[in-house]
């Protein structure tokens, strides 16, 4: 592993912040750390950049322990959530300023700023100050600043916390096609799932200074391993006990997992009657692209979506559902279940 | 388009603000530099090359230049460590720091009298080493640090509060040693504030009279700065004489304002 981070724990006058902290970053990755504030991920940031300092534990960057080393010397590019651009230099010399700290010959310099000014599209903005430029050209800047000096990682505490939805958008991208493009090992922090799934190749998901799950965006999506993971991540339903036609559910209790794209809903018609699930509709809210809905199954609610071009679904309408797959946890354990009667065939039949 | 605030309002405003400035700073200027020149121009430069009055500008000079390298020095430590660290005893040293404003400089210059005098606790240090503090220009110089010591260190602390160290952090992680940080990074952003604080450390330095009055011992070419010159002047009855060495400090000040404007033109914020 090119970051290795072992047993970190800390604790804040008492209050534990980071419990055993286990997890490795591949060379080249792009890693998220995800949770709800205060869950501890900023904390853990910055005790891998030495910002803090642990109280037990073993942090290892491109296979040197770097516990004893200052934060300069760990070989680190950090961008801060403010991006803290060097008000009084320009973006040239805020690029340039690693590089002439550690004396590298003018030409080389210019060079070097040069490159990644027309790599980031930054070159006409060169002789602009950190107060001409917009959010997302800042974070740009800051970025292009960090790399500069070919670190060995790259830390970004909420890289995009301070921008507005739509440039958020983008720059995920755009930070992520780069990312991969230098091929920097890279870790960053967020509290927006969506951006996690989209931008990062693993996720760590942290709840209360402890790590929820490791996983790709896919494995944490699809195969939460806990409740909170299930519920922090994307859209689904968490219904207790439930009876579902179709799955041979535990009988002692259980929490299951249901996310909106798995549920159809079938109008009542002459082909249809009674094969799957009953299901009332509670509440329909038009979303543009999709019309989500609120549905009472057994007297829990469970959420789903519906084609927002088809016969609109009424406030109180009996419905038919199939759900096509679902995770059961028990005892701190998930299982995947799949549809595995005649329900789902039967649909394709209809 | 209509304004928020009339016509009718801004006027008498501007007038009462004016009229204020007129009555309490420019009337008393313009006295002071008549009654310098009221017995003619040689007269007044006899004056201002006189020996006495040459000594006291020199003394005047060295408190302040004392003062304001010292707070300079000293304020900026002390920013920094309250803006920027937790220890124990933080509170109590911020308080502290505000001392010299809140007492009376008669006691500040009593305090140092009681520490440094030939009774004082730290006589015998003082007599070990063959020191002449009280009565003497070191007193003088640490009653003025004492007093001027607020200024620098109350300018800056919120100001480095509200920017925080993410910066310094920054350049840091891009390998800049302190001293890089130091000149690049944050003082180019706390210029304009440590340039006001040690304005306002300056001008209370050449015009600080209490404090220094009770150490210094008037003694006639050594020991009097320009302020108790003055006042031994207007003592005397040599009024105008009074008032032309009072117009050195004037001068002084002013110098003191133009310098910063002049070293701050280019800085944003002025």
């Amino acid at each position: 592993m090119y970051i290795d981070i072992r047993h970190i724990s800390k604790a804040f006058n008492g209050q534990s912040a980071l419990n055993d902290i286990n997890f490795g970053v591949q060379e080249g990755k792009l890693t998220a750390l995800l949770g709800p504030s205060g869950c501890g991920k900023t904390t853990l940031l910055r005790v891998l950049a030495g910002l803090e300092t642990a109280g037990s534990g073993q942090v290892a960057i491109a296979g040197r322990i770097v516990d004893d080393i200052k934060p300069q010397e760990r070989g680190i590019g950090f961008v801060f959530q403010n991006y803290a651009l060097f008000r009084y230099l320009n973006v040239y010399d805020n690029v340039a300023f690693g590089l002439k700290t550690k004396h590298w010959p003018a030409a080389k310099i210019k060079a070097r700023v040069q490159e990644l000014l027309d790599l980031t599209g930054l070159s006409d903005l060169a002789q602009r100050y950190p107060d001409q430029l917009s959010g997302g050209q800042k974070q740009r800047v800051a970025f292009v600043r960090a790399i500069a000096p070919n670190p060995k990682v790259l830390f970004l505490d909420e890289p995009f916390a301070a921008l507005d939805s739509q440039i958020r958008q983008e720059l995920r991208i755009w930070l992520k096609n780069l990312i991969h493009q230098v091929g920097i090992t890279s870790i960053f922090v967020t509290h927006d799932h969506e951006e996690a799934i989209e931008t990062a190749d693993e996720i760590v998901v942290m709840n209360q200074g402890q790590i929820q799950q490791v996983g790709t965006p896919l494995e944490i999506y699809y195969q939460p391993q806990n409740e909170f993971v299930a519920n922090f991540i994307g859209h689904s339903s968490l219904l207790k006990n439930p009876d579902l036609n179709g799955y041979d559910l535990p009988k002692t209790a259980c929490q299951v997992q249901i996310r909106p794209e798995h549920v159809h809903i079938h109008k009542l018609s002459k082909k249809v009657t009674s094969f799957g699930q009953s299901a009332t509709v509670k509440a329909v809210q038009f979303k543009g692209l999709t019309t989500n809905v609120a549905l009472d199954i057994q007297g829990q609610k469970l959420l789903a979506y519906w084609d927002a071009g088809a016969t609109p679904l009424g406030i109180g309408e009996q419905v038919q559902i199939t759900i096509e797959r679902l995770v059961v946890f028990q005892n701190n354990q998930s299982q995947i279940l799949k549809a595995q009667n005649t329900a789902q065939r039967q649909i394709q039949v209809l | 388009m209509k304004q928020f605030q009339s016509k009718r309002i801004k006027l008498p405003l501007i007038i009462i603000a004016w009229g204020f400035m007129a009555l309490l700073l420019i009337l008393p200027i313009i006295l002071v530099i008549s009654q310098a020149a009221s017995h003619g121009l040689g007269h007044y430069l006899q004056l201002l090359a006189n020996l006495n009055t040459l000594r006291a500008f020199n003394l005047t000079v060295a408190a302040t230049v004392i003062s304001v390298g010292v707070n300079l020095i000293l304020g900026l430590s002390a920013a920094w460590i309250i803006a920027f660290h937790d220890f124990p005893g933080k509170r109590l040293l911020n308080t502290l720091i505000d001392l010299p404003l809140s007492v009376s400089p008669v006691i500040v210059g009593l305090i140092f009298v009681l520490t440094f005098g030939r009774t004082g606790w730290l006589a015998p240090l003082v007599a070990h080493f063959n020191l002449q503090i009280i009565f003497a220009p070191p007193a003088i110089f640490l009653v003025t640090i004492f007093v001027t010591f607020p200024f620098v260190t109350r300018e800056l602390v919120p100001v480095l509060i509200a920017r925080g160290r993410e910066e310094e952090q920054t350049a840091a992680f891009l390998g800049a040693n302190f001293w890089q940080i130091f000149t690049q990074i944050t003082l180019p952003a706390i210029k304009t504030p440590l340039a006001g604080g040690l304005v306002l450390a300056s001008a209370r330095a050449m015009g600080e009279f209490g404090a220094v009055a009770v150490v210094s011992g008037n003694i006639v070419g050594k020991t009097l700065t320009l302020p108790l010159l003055v006042q031994s002047l207007y003592n005397q009855f040599k009024f105008e004489d009074a008032f032309g060495v009072a117009t050195i400090l004037l001068a002084s000040t002013f110098a003191i304002i133009y310098l910063k404007r002049v070293l701050l033109k280019n800085s944003p914020t002025f």
